[in-house]
């Protein structure tokens, strides 16, 4: 048990690599810092493997892992989540749609968080509480409120 | 609101298609491969680094007699045992191929009288740490040689440090740093009631109280929680139902007297939380010892 998880997660991380890239892509917009964070990310998987209790949840756990990553490259920087979008100057490149990424980027951490994985992610509700460590209800009014905010209907399913 | 779901459906067209750099997937496996190695010798080592002298079961040392949270108990009453203690370096070991590196010290505890400075020869308690200190580090000392030739590319940093020297007490730390790609670090306290001459483990603070674990291990979690709120740090914590987190310290763990006698548990890095918190502490307050 013990053994397969790191052999698990081991598999996970190769085949969703693109998956945890773009992850991390989305919090910092730079590719350089993105791949710092998922092989951070992965080696902090790997190295705890042991414990990660229920199998089901390895690439949730991974996904997590990354997320708090990302999350920690800021505070490492010492950014306030609030001022990113002066961050972005000079990599618009990026993105064509300045004006909604600019949008994304206000949003809180957590908020940030349930729209990515939601929507650029397409995770169910139920997948993005479990990454987030909350219930159901929280992350969807917590999602309603990001949607508010960026002016955007799209719903929930 | 239509052109900007427009907006929206563009950008994340975008980013599925966002280039995913190959490097980095190369960069991945590395680190995996690291993160692997790390491991390997950390499992290795858990023996090592957990028998310490308070797990020794021979050793099992009476409480002490009202001990209390600012060990200030007997101080400048009772006659001491007598002499200054200090730590000294007794054997050095250096080594560098270019490839690997130690720098290892060796230290003792000594008794020297107070005014003449002469040794006045050591006292059982000091005896029994000197003798624990001196194993352990030969212990790692072999452990690097051996990793050195079969891995390569190891650093071993052993230094010791006197934390607390007063009157009635005396507590050295011994600090290890292990490097491969990656540092590790951990340390192993040692503290001598100099009064009753005895080495002194985390339980024998409790004596009456065979409920320390618990106690100890609640406040700690309660201040984890405090900070993970803040947005300070991120420790595992137990009831995660994705990690198998902190739930109590061991019986023996690490701790010292800080300069305002507070008791202060320490881990070791990668004990309760990723490598980025360090080797975390957690100051216990006064009410501990009453509760």
């Amino acid at each position: 048990m013990r053994k397969n998880n790191e052999v698990l997660i081991n598999e996970l991380l190769i085949q969703n690599y693109e998956k945890y890239y773009r992850i991390a892509f989305g919090y910092v917009h730079n590719g350089t810092d993105a791949m710092d964070i998922v092989q951070e990310g992965a080696y902090k998987a790997i190295y705890h493997s042991d414990k990660l209790k229920k199998q089901e949840y390895a690439d949730t756990w991974i996904c997590r892992i990354m997320i708090n990553e990302a999350m920690e490259f800021f505070r490492k920087q010492n950014v306030d989540y609030a001022d990113m979008e002066v961050l972005d100057v000079g990599r618009e490149e990026e993105y064509e749609d300045v004006d909604l990424q600019k949008a994304i980027d206000r949003l809180s951490p957590e908020e940030k968080k349930v729209v990515l994985l939601r929507y650029f992610e397409d995770m169910s509700l139920n997948q993005v509480a479990e990454i987030a460590g909350e219930n159901l209800n929280t992350v969807k009014s917590r999602l309603y409120r990001a949607l508010d905010k960026l002016k955007l209907s799209l719903g929930d399913a | 609101m239509e052109n900007r779901n427009e907006e929206f459906r563009k950008m994340k067209a975008e980013y599925k298609m966002a280039a995913v750099p190959k490097e980095g997937k190369n960069k991945m496996e590395e680190a995996i491969w690291r993160a692997k190695m790390d491991k390997k010798r950390e499992n290795r080592k858990k023996i090592i680094r957990n028998a310490g002298l308070c797990a020794a079961a021979a050793l099992v040392l009476v409480g002490l007699p009202n001990m209390n949270s600012d060990i200030a108990y007997a101080m400048g009453n009772l006659p001491l045992v007598g002499g200054l203690f200090r730590a000294v370096t007794i054997r050095e070991y250096n080594y560098d191929d270019g490839n690997n590196n130690a720098a290892v010290v060796v230290p003792n505890v000594i008794i020297e009288d107070e005014n003449t400075g002469v040794s006045m020869g050591n006292s059982d308690a000091v005896n029994t740490v000197n003798k624990s200190v001196e194993e352990y580090i030969a212990e790692l000392t072999e452990e690097f040689k051996r990793e050195m030739q079969e891995e390569g590319h190891m650093g071993l940093d052993v230094s010791y440090e006197t934390v607390m020297d007063r009157d009635d007490w005396f507590t050295l730390k011994i600090t290890v740093v292990k490097t491969q790609a990656s540092g590790y670090e951990f340390s192993r306290f040692y503290h001598i009631d100099k009064k009753n001459d005895k080495v002194v483990c985390l339980k024998d603070l409790f004596p009456e109280n065979p409920d320390y674990i618990r106690i100890i291990s609640e406040e700690i979690k309660k201040q984890m929680k405090e900070q993970m709120e803040d947005g300070t740090c991120m420790y595992f914590l137990e009831g995660d139902e994705l990690v198998d987190g902190f739930s109590e310290i061991s019986e023996n763990q690490n701790f010292y007297f800080n300069a305002d006698g507070n008791l202060v548990i320490v881990f070791n890095e990668y004990e309760v939380g990723p490598g980025s918190i360090g080797a975390p502490e957690f100051v216990m307050p006064e009410e501990i010892f009453h509760k």
